[in-house]
């Protein structure tokens, strides 16, 4: 668990670093995520070493997204003002991109059915 | 007696404790009407969790920044979940090979698409400009969607806000618009969601597809970075 938990924090510094240094217009994080891809492509590193750190973090990503949705609050009254704009063009402008991109990747991949799960990786079911 | 229960509550709420546990109680909430409203679709974790925190807020008048002072300490955990999207993207490597032409067009037309209709849209209903700069990048990962706020002119707080809603939405609406169009090949459907709804929906994806969240790990990605680089160019020449 720490291990795992340790090789994904390296790579977001690693990936930090670069941010700083470079001037990527690219966040840290985004930037470790590309390395540790590489380093898992290049059999650099079994991915079986970050799966306990890393299985418990995909399963529970969407618990770390609620403080930011809380933190809308601060800034009620600026979306207030123009709810209405702001409502539509969101609405809209996902309902499109959903569209756009699901369409021409449908295809382009070719009708090819239903993809077969890849093993070796899998979330598991949240346990209550 | 009193005084002491104010003290200790008092005391409680200088702590990272109360923000903590309210948010994780609240996700516990939210994944128990997952679990027992599984039809409804507003049975989201995420969206249960974050409106009954709120309406604990209200009620308690809990000072926000006491909330956050436990709650940012998950914002932590953001980086290296972030990293570990690379876990899934790479099992799912042999999806990958040879499918790179269509992921790119579909991604990048998407991320045009996500940006360009956004800014036209709220424009033309006559939102200010500081909305519209900070509404741009609302279909990118949170820490892009910052950064690019800030190169372009927007409001760092107000894209956050946007951001979040634009993720929640679409990770409630991608699922049955996805079916209405007929979009059945898992990949197709884990780049649609990576593109347009960023880490919320990739998380919520996650769970349903193995290889829809490792598509949309990659979308996100790649429709991240497209728009870092495009949007400040395209908000210089206007």
């Amino acid at each position: 668990m720490i291990r795992s938990f340790l090789f994904l924090l390296a790579f977001q510094g690693a990936g930090e670093v670069l941010h700083a240094a470079m001037h990527i217009p690219i966040p840290g994080p985004l930037i470790g995520m590309a390395l540790l891809f590489s380093t898992l492509c290049l059999g650099l590193l079994e991915a079986d070493l970050l799966q306990p750190a890393a299985g418990g973090l995909l399963r529970h990503m969407p618990v770390l997204f609620v403080p930011l949705g809380v933190g809308i609050v601060s800034h009620a009254r600026l979306l207030l003002d123009c709810w209405l704009p702001v409502s539509v063009a969101l609405l809209c402008s996902t309902l499109a991109t959903l569209a756009v991109t699901g369409l021409i990747a449908g295809r382009a991949l070719g009708r090819a059915t239903e993809a077969p799960e890849a093993p070796g990786f899998a979330v598991p079911a949240e346990q209550s | 007696m009193t005084e002491s229960a104010h003290e200790i509550a008092g005391l409680l709420a200088s702590g990272p404790l109360p923000g903590l546990l309210l948010t994780l109680a609240a996700y516990e909430l939210g994944l128990w009407a997952k679990q027992h409203l599984r039809s409804h679709p507003l049975a989201d974790p995420v969206l249960v969790a974050t409106a009954s925190i709120l309406a604990v807020l209200a009620l308690t008048n809990l000072p926000w920044e006491a909330y956050m002072r436990g709650a940012g300490l998950l914002e932590v955990f953001l980086g290296p979940a972030t990293v570990a999207l690379a876990v899934p993207l790479h099992a799912n490597l042999r999806h990958l090979k040879g499918a790179a032409p269509a992921i790119l067009t579909s991604v990048c037309a998407g991320a045009a698409t996500a940006a360009a209709s956004a800014v036209a849209l709220a424009w033309a209903l006559g939102a200010p400009e500081v909305v519209l700069r900070s509404i741009a990048p609302k279909s990118t990962t949170m820490p892009i969607a910052l950064g690019i706020a800030g190169e372009i002119g927007g409001e760092a707080s107000l894209t956050a806000g946007l951001v979040f809603v634009t993720g929640l939405v679409g990770s409630l609406l991608s699922g049955p618009v996805l079916n209405l169009l007929g979009v059945t090949d898992w990949r197709a459907r884990g780049l649609a969601t990576g593109t347009a709804t960023h880490g919320i929906g990739t998380a919520r994806i996650l769970g349903e597809s193995t290889l829809g969240g490792a598509f949309s790990a990659l979308a996100l990605a790649l429709s991240g970075w497209a728009t870092a680089v495009a949007l400040p160019l395209v908000a210089r020449l206007l």
